[in-house]
């Protein structure tokens, strides 16, 4: 027996007690004694028992009620419960099972009978013992991942930018993760006194590898963007310099990425002393543009390749003028693909028309209106990560 | 250990001159234990089957004392269920004969004392199955 088996054995019958108290310790059982259900309970609220073996016929309380008690009990370990009953009652069987019996021993009581149905409950616990043993092995592997990956992710989140302004260009970012952690990630940094760059990406999945894919691509994108930087010449066009980052990076992922993952992208460089911007978008929602006074909201952005599918991905930029009082949004598809309890997603037009509301607000009140329509829209976590990024000229 | 509970005999009166106490006994296996307790329940029977007989007398003379009946039942059906693992297994058929018919006078309502004839009849196979000695 490898399993110890603490037995109580509950019988208004003394000398049935035992005849079964005997039978059990006979077999190495640690066993105890009740004469009625009631009594059963008390003994049973001490803990430590795995099997019940009852009459069912007794006073205060009989053994149907005890075994249906003793499945309403929470958070305890499972006891196995074998019924004493008159031998050929087909429909008392029926009742007790439905009572959460999990065997019948018919009497009169034959040794043989006995043993067989106790080996069938020692197979049970022993299976009972090894699941809860796996489950506790489960849940401190998963308290440990849980805590791992909250770590990460407000790791992921320090890696966001705080809100800043270059000059008159102002960013403000809302990320959330579907997830622990994301594939989402945004950022805007100045390169030298006269560039800023921005961008938002979306990394195919959620979840770790997309999160340790997605801080990998912000290193790589700064670097290239560093390195292109400082090789063009000073009055190189916007676009090409915004197209020759792009391309490095995409170069740089197909060469390293084993993983199978790619990701859509917007990416922009901002030339603050001549207010022009230009954009690149690779396989990623439309950029959405307000120009100054205006209130509606104008697509940027036709649809591409993402980066790391192709080696020559033919990207095309497109530069415009940012005039102060304008307004770029990019987004995740997380945003207009959350769908809400009905399964309707949100949509780019929804998210158009609260962009337009929030056309007088800050970039910081956009963010927060944007982030409750979507928590109204969709209860609960998200099932994909959200980002969405305000760029304000000023 | 229930089991060094449940397997303590009684004991000889306390004699001063007694020698002490030796060494304990093993402790008898199960069949021997089985053995001690159907020799205890047999001892018991004439006593439960006075029992039974009592209350199926006064259950005949209030037959609308239905708490009366269910205890009548309860011995009968203790009755039914030991008997055959003891070793008696005519007297426990008898009892569950017995325990059958009290459930369908159980079932009556309400009850006349003509009703117990079958109740009555179950007693007296049931004794008439109990051994004599």
């Amino acid at each position: 027996m490898a399993q110890q088996v603490r037995a109580l054995l509950v019988d208004d019958d003394p000398l049935l007690l035992a005849l079964l108290s005997a039978f059990l310790a006979s077999r190495g059982y640690e066993v105890e004694e009740a004469s009625d259900g009631e009594q059963a309970l008390q003994r049973l609220a001490g803990g430590g028992f795995n099997l019940v073996v009852t009459d069912r016929h007794m006073p205060r309380m009989d053994g149907l009620a005890l075994c249906r008690a003793i499945r309403a009990r929470k958070d305890e370990s499972y006891v196995y419960c074998i019924m004493l009953t008159a031998s050929g009652d087909e429909q008392a069987l029926q009742v007790a099972m439905e009572a959460g019996v999990d065997d019948f021993l018919a009497k009169p009581l034959r040794p043989a009978d006995l043993g067989a149905r106790l080996n069938a409950a020692e197979r049970v616990l022993a299976l009972e013992a090894g699941l809860a043993a796996r489950n506790q092995e489960l849940s401190e592997a998963y308290a440990k991942l849980s805590r791992d990956l909250d770590l990460a992710r407000a790791l992921q989140r320090a890696q966001l930018p705080a809100p800043q302004s270059f000059g008159k260009l102002q960013f403000e970012g809302w990320f959330e993760a579907s997830s622990f952690v994301g594939g989402d990630l945004y950022d805007y940094f100045p390169l030298g006194d006269r560039l800023v760059a921005f961008y938002l990406a979306d990394i195919s999945g959620h979840g770790v590898a997309a999160a340790m894919m997605a801080v990998a691509a912000q290193h790589q994108l700064r670097a290239a963007a560093q390195q292109v930087v400082r090789s063009i010449a000073p009055d190189a066009e916007l676009g090409d310099a915004v197209l020759e980052i792009l391309n490095r990076y995409n170069t740089r992922f197909l060469e390293t990425n084993e993983t199978g993952l790619y990701l859509t992208l917007v990416f922009g460089l901002a030339d603050r002393a001549r207010g022009l911007v230009a954009l690149v978008e690779a396989g990623h929602p439309p950029v959405l543009h307000a120009a100054p006074g205006a209130s509606e909201f104008t697509v940027i952005g036709e649809g591409s390749v993402p980066v790391g599918i192709l080696p020559d991905p033919q990207w095309q930029a497109r530069t415009f003028t940012l005039a102060p009082g304008s307004r770029l949004v990019l987004h995740s598809d997380g945003i207009t693909d959350c769908a809400g309890h009905d399964g309707t997603f949100f949509g780019e037009q929804r998210l158009r028309d609260l962009l337009v509301q929030q056309r007088g607000s800050s970039p910081a009140q956009t963010c927060a209106a944007v982030g409750g329509a979507l928590h109204g829209w969709h209860a609960g976590s998200f099932e994909d990560d959200v980002t969405l990024l305000v760029v304000e000229a000023r | 250990m229930q089991l060094a509970r449940a397997l303590v005999v009684p004991s000889a009166p306390m004699d001063p001159a007694a020698p002490p106490p030796s060494a304990p006994s093993p402790a008898p296996s199960f069949q021997e234990r089985y053995a001690a307790l159907a020799r205890d329940w047999r001892a018991q029977l004439p006593a439960r089957l006075e029992d039974v007989q009592a209350r199926t007398a006064a259950c005949g003379q209030q037959p609308g004392d239905h708490h009366a009946l269910e205890e009548l039942y309860r011995q009968v059906h203790m009755l039914a269920g030991s008997a055959g693992t003891f070793g008696l297994a005519d007297v426990g058929d008898r009892a569950r004969e017995m325990e059958a018919g009290l459930v369908r006078l159980m079932a009556l309502s309400p009850r006349a004392v003509a009703d117990f004839e079958g109740v009555r009849r179950g007693l007296e196979a049931l004794l008439a199955a109990a051994p004599r000695d």
